[in-house]
C-alpha cells in the first residue's frame, strides 16, 4: 500500500457535447432560454443536450517510481485524464488519490509575463507550481545557468527570442523535483535539442525514483521509457499492462478504426450510392501497417461499396490528409494524376502509392471524397486517423531548424550557392537534398 | 543529490490529496490557499511591478491620478456646480471620498476580470482559484497607501491636523477591500460564463460612483431614500474615511449596520457561488 503513487478508482468525467456553442455564453440567451422554458411557447420544447462520457470508470494504480505510458486516439481522454490527475478539472464521479507533489511539463511557459524580467518571471512561474521561495532562491543560479539566458536574466523576457523563453520555462519546469511528474505530448512541440532535453529529464526523473506519466503519439518513446502503459479507448481502460502490449493493441485499435468502424459513420454527406467501407494504410508489400514512416513509400487503400447491380461512371476517388488543426496539408485525386475515366461498380479498393511520404512525425486525419459523373456520393471528414512515425528524411540526421516545421509537410530539395562579386562567377555547387 | 528526495520519503509523509467531485455548498479548503500563499504573495507583487513598469513616472502615477482627478471635479462640482461640502474644504472632503472609491473601482475592475484575464492559467495549472480575485483585491491596496501619502500632503496644505481617529483607517480599508472582494467573487465567477460582464462592468462602476457619496455629502440625499441608500456598502467606507481622515467630521453609525449586513450576504452568497462555479471553469473558461 505504501509504495502507490496514484491510485484511481472509478474516474469518469461527463461533458456536455458542443459545449461552446450551445452554452449560453451571454446572458440574453440564457434568460430567452428560462423564458421559453417557463412559458412553452415557441417551439419552446426541452432541448436536451447531448452528452458524452469524455472519461468512463478509470481504474489504475501507479507505483511509486513507476514510468506510465499513456496511449489511445484523439478523443480518447488522455488529456481528461491528465487534468483530472493534476487537478486542473474535477472529475464527475469517481475518486484518484495522490501522493507526492504532481507537476506537468504541459506547463512551460504558462505564466510568464511578458513584462517581467527573466529573474522575476523565475520566481513567478515557480509559485504558479507550488515551488517554495525558499528552494528557488537555493536553485536559482542552478536554473539560470540550464536555461543559458545568463546575459538576459534582468531583461524583460518580452524581449526574449522564443527559444531563450522556452529554454528558461524549462529550465524552471526541470528544477521542480516533483514527485510525480505529468508530461503530454512535450515531444510534439519545440525543436530537436529540446525534445531531446525534455528526454533525458524524464529518463534522469525516473532513475531519480520519481513517478512520470507520460502521455505521447510516439509510440518508439513510450517503449523506450515506459515498462507499463494504459491504452485508452473512447474513455474507457481498454487495456493495461506491459508496454509492448499495450503498443501492439494501439496499432490494432488504428487497424480497427480504419477497419470495420467507418461502416457505421453516420457524419457522412452525398447520394450514398457508393460508400467508402475500410482504409488501411500499408507499406509497399500491401502488409497494413499501424502507422506510416517518414520518407518511407507508403499505401493509402480505399475500399468502397456500390449500390447492388448499378454501374457508376465518371467516378472521382480522393483522399485529403488533415493536420492537427484540421487543416489540409494534401489532396489525392484519381482524376488529378490520371484524367482516365473510372467506373466503379461492384465492391474494390483505390491504392494511392505515395513515394517516400513526406510528412513529419505525427498524428494526422484523412478526409475522403467519392463522386460520379460530378455528384458527390460519400465525403466523410475526419474519416480516420493517420499516424505516422518519425525518420531521417533527408538522409542527413537534421531536423527542420526549430519553428520551422510548418504543418509538417516536408519537400525534396538542393541548393546552390554562388558569387556575384566583380570576378567572374563561377557556380558553387552543393547537394543537400 | 536530488535523487534522494523521492524514493527514500516514506509515503506517509508525502502529501497526499484525494481527487473527487466536489460536494458541499461551502468547502473553502482554506489549507490549500494556506499552501500556495506564497502565489498570493507574488501575483500581488507582480500586478504593482506589472502596472508601473516602463512609466516614466512610475508609482508617482498613484498619487498623481487622484489628485489630478481631485482638482477636475473639485472645478467642476464645487467651483461651477457649487455642491456642498458640509462646511468642510472641498477638495479635502472629495478626496477623503475618493481615496477609499479609487481603491474600490480598481480592485473592481481587476477582481471582476482576474478570471478571465488568466484563462490560459486556469486551463492549464492548478491552483487554488481563489487566489485570483482575492490578490486583485489586495493588490490595488498599495496605490491607496500612496494616494493616501498625497492626502497628507494635502492636509498640510490646508492646515488641517489628523486626529488620533486617523488609526481606525485600516478598519474602513478592510472594509473596503471585503465589499470588494464579495463584489468580485460574483463578478469574475460570471464573468467566465457569460462575458456580458466585460460589457456591464465599466458601466456598473460609474454608477456605483454616483450612488455613493464621494462628490456630495449624505446631508444631500432626502430623508426619505436614506435607508435605501445606507444598503450601499461603499456608503460606509466612505463615510468611515472622512470620518476618519477629516477633524470634526460627524457620521451616524447607525447608517453602518444595514450595508454591513449587504456585505456579509454578498460575500458569503459569492463564496458559495465561486466555489460551485469553480468546478468548471477550467471546463468553460
Amino acid at each position: 500500500m505504501s509504495d502507490i503513487a496514484i491510485k484511481a478508482d472509478c474516474l469518469s468525467k461527463h461533458y456536455r457535447l458542443g459545449a461552446a456553442s450551445r452554452q449560453h455564453n451571454t446572458l440574453r440567451d440564457h434568460l430567452m432560454h428560462r423564458l421559453r422554458g417557463l412559458t412553452r411557447w415557441g417551439g419552446g420544447r426541452q432541448e436536451s443536450n447531448p452528452s458524452f462520457w469524455a472519461l468512463k470508470d478509470i481504474s489504475f494504480e501507479v507505483k511509486r517510481g513507476e514510468v506510465l505510458g499513456i496511449v489511445g486516439h484523439n478523443g480518447a481522454g488522455k488529456s481528461t485524464l491528465l487534468k483530472i490527475l493534476s487537478r486542473i478539472t474535477q472529475p464527475t464521479t469517481g475518486t484518484a488519490d495522490i501522493y507526492g507533489r504532481v507537476s506537468s511539463l504541459l506547463e512551460v511557459g504558462t505564466g510568464f509575463h511578458s513584462e517581467l524580467s527573466g529573474r522575476e518571471n523565475i520566481y513567478l512561474n515557480a509559485a504558479m507550481l507550488d515551488m517554495r521561495r525558499e528552494e528557488v532562491r537555493r536553485k536559482f543560479d542552478e536554473i539560470v545557468a540550464f536555461s543559458g539566458v545568463e546575459a538576459f536574466i534582468d531583461t524583460p523576457v518580452k524581449r526574449y527570442s522564443s527559444g531563450m523563453y522556452v529554454r528558461l520555462a524549462f529550465a524552471v519546469a526541470a528544477h521542480l523535483e516533483p514527485e510525480i511528474l505529468i508530461v503530454d505530448e512535450v515531444l510534439a512541440v519545440g525543436d530537436a535539442s529540446f525534445q531531446q532535453k525534455c528526454l533525458g529529464k524524464m529518463e534522469e526523473v525516473s532513475r531519480s525514483g520519481r513517478t512520470v506519466l507520460i502521455v505521447s503519439h510516439n509510440m518508439t518513446v513510450i517503449e523506450g521509457l515506459c515498462e507499463r502503459a494504459i491504452l485508452l479507448e473512447k474513455g474507457r481502460v481498454a487495456k493495461i499492462g506491459n508496454t509492448h502490449e499495450v503498443v501492439e493493441g494501439y496499432a490494432d485499435a488504428i487497424r480497427g478504426l480504419a477497419g470495420t468502424e467507418i461502416e457505421a459513420r453516420h457524419d457522412r454527406e452525398g447520394l450514398g450510392e457508393i460508400l467508402l467501407t475500410r482504409i488501411e494504410v500499408m507499406d509497399t508489400q500491401r502488409h497494413p501497417v499501424a502507422a506510416a514512416i517518414t520518407g518511407r513509400d507508403v499505401v493509402i487503400r480505399m475500399y468502397y461499396r456500390c449500390a447492388a447491380g448499378k454501374e457508376f461512371l465518371n467516378c472521382r476517388v480522393s483522399i485529403s490528409v488533415n493536420g492537427r488543426k484540421a487543416q489540409d496539408l494534401f489532396v489525392l485525386s484519381t482524376d488529378i494524376v490520371d484524367p482516365k475515366p473510372l467506373t466503379l461498380r461492384g465492391e474494390g479498393y483505390v491504392d494511392f502509392i505515395v513515394p517516400e511520404l513526406p510528412l513529419t512525425g505525427g498524428a494526422y486525419f484523412f478526409q475522403s471524397y467519392i463522386e460520379s459523373n460530378g455528384h458527390a456520393q460519400d465525403w466523410i471528414k475526419n474519416v480516420a486517423p493517420f499516424s505516422v512515425l518519425d525518420a531521417d528524411y533527408y538522409g542527413t540526421g537534421k531536423l527542420c531548424p526549430p519553428g520551422w516545421e510548418a504543418n509538417g509537410v516536408l519537400v525534396r530539395y538542393r541548393w546552390e550557392a554562388g558569387e556575384t562579386g566583380s570576378t567572374a562567377a563561377l557556380p558553387i555547387r552543393a547537394r543537400a537534398s | 543529490m536530488s535523487a534522494l528526495t523521492a524514493d527514500q520519503r516514506p509515503s506517509s509523509t508525502l502529501p497526499h490529496v484525494r481527487i473527487q467531485p466536489a460536494r458541499g455548498l461551502l468547502d473553502l479548503d482554506l489549507a490549500a490557499l494556506w499552501q500556495y500563499r506564497e502565489l498570493i504573495y507574488i501575483l500581488v507583487w507582480r500586478d504593482v511591478t506589472v502596472r508601473y513598469k516602463q512609466t516614466l513616472l512610475g508609482v508617482a502615477w498613484a498619487m498623481f491620478q487622484p489628485v489630478a482627478t481631485m482638482l477636475i471635479f473639485t472645478v467642476v462640482f464645487s467651483v461651477m456646480g457649487k455642491i456642498p461640502s458640509d462646511g468642510f474644504p472641498y477638495p479635502v472632503f472629495l478626496y477623503a471620498g475618493l481615496l477609499p472609491w479609487f481603491y474600490v473601482s480598481q480592485a473592481l475592475s481587476r477582481g471582476g476580470t482576474s478570471l478571465v484575464g488568466e484563462a490560459p492559467l486556469i486551463s492549464k495549472v492548478y491552483f487554488p482559484r481563489l487566489i485570483l480575485p482575492l490578490s486583485a483585491t489586495i493588490a490595488p491596496l498599495v496605490d491607496l497607501v500612496l494616494a493616501f501619502v498625497a492626502f497628507l500632503g494635502l492636509m498640510a496644505w490646508f492646515g488641517i491636523l489628523p486626529t488620533w481617529r486617523i488609526l481606525s483607517l485600516p478598519l474602513f480599508a478592510a472594509l473596503a477591500a471585503t465589499i470588494t472582494l464579495a463584489a468580485g467573487l460574483w463578478i469574475s465567477a460570471l464573468y467566465v460564463k457569460y462575458r456580458d460582464v466585460g460589457h456591464i462592468l465599466p458601466m456598473l462602476i460609474q454608477l456605483w460612483m454616483f450612488v455613493s457619496p464621494i462628490l456630495y455629502p449624505v446631508s444631500k440625499v432626502p430623508e426619505s431614500w436614506r435607508a435605501l441608500y445606507a444598503m450601499n456598502p461603499v456608503v460606509s467606507v466612505v463615510e468611515g474615511f472622512r470620518w476618519a481622515l477629516i477633524p470634526g467630521f460627524e457620521v451616524d453609525f447607525t447608517m453602518f449596520l444595514p450595508s454591513l449586513g449587504v456585505v456579509f450576504v454578498v460575500f458569503v452568497g459569492g463564496l458559495i457561488y465561486f466555489r460551485s462555479m469553480e468546478r468548471t471553469f477550467a471546463d468553460v473558461i
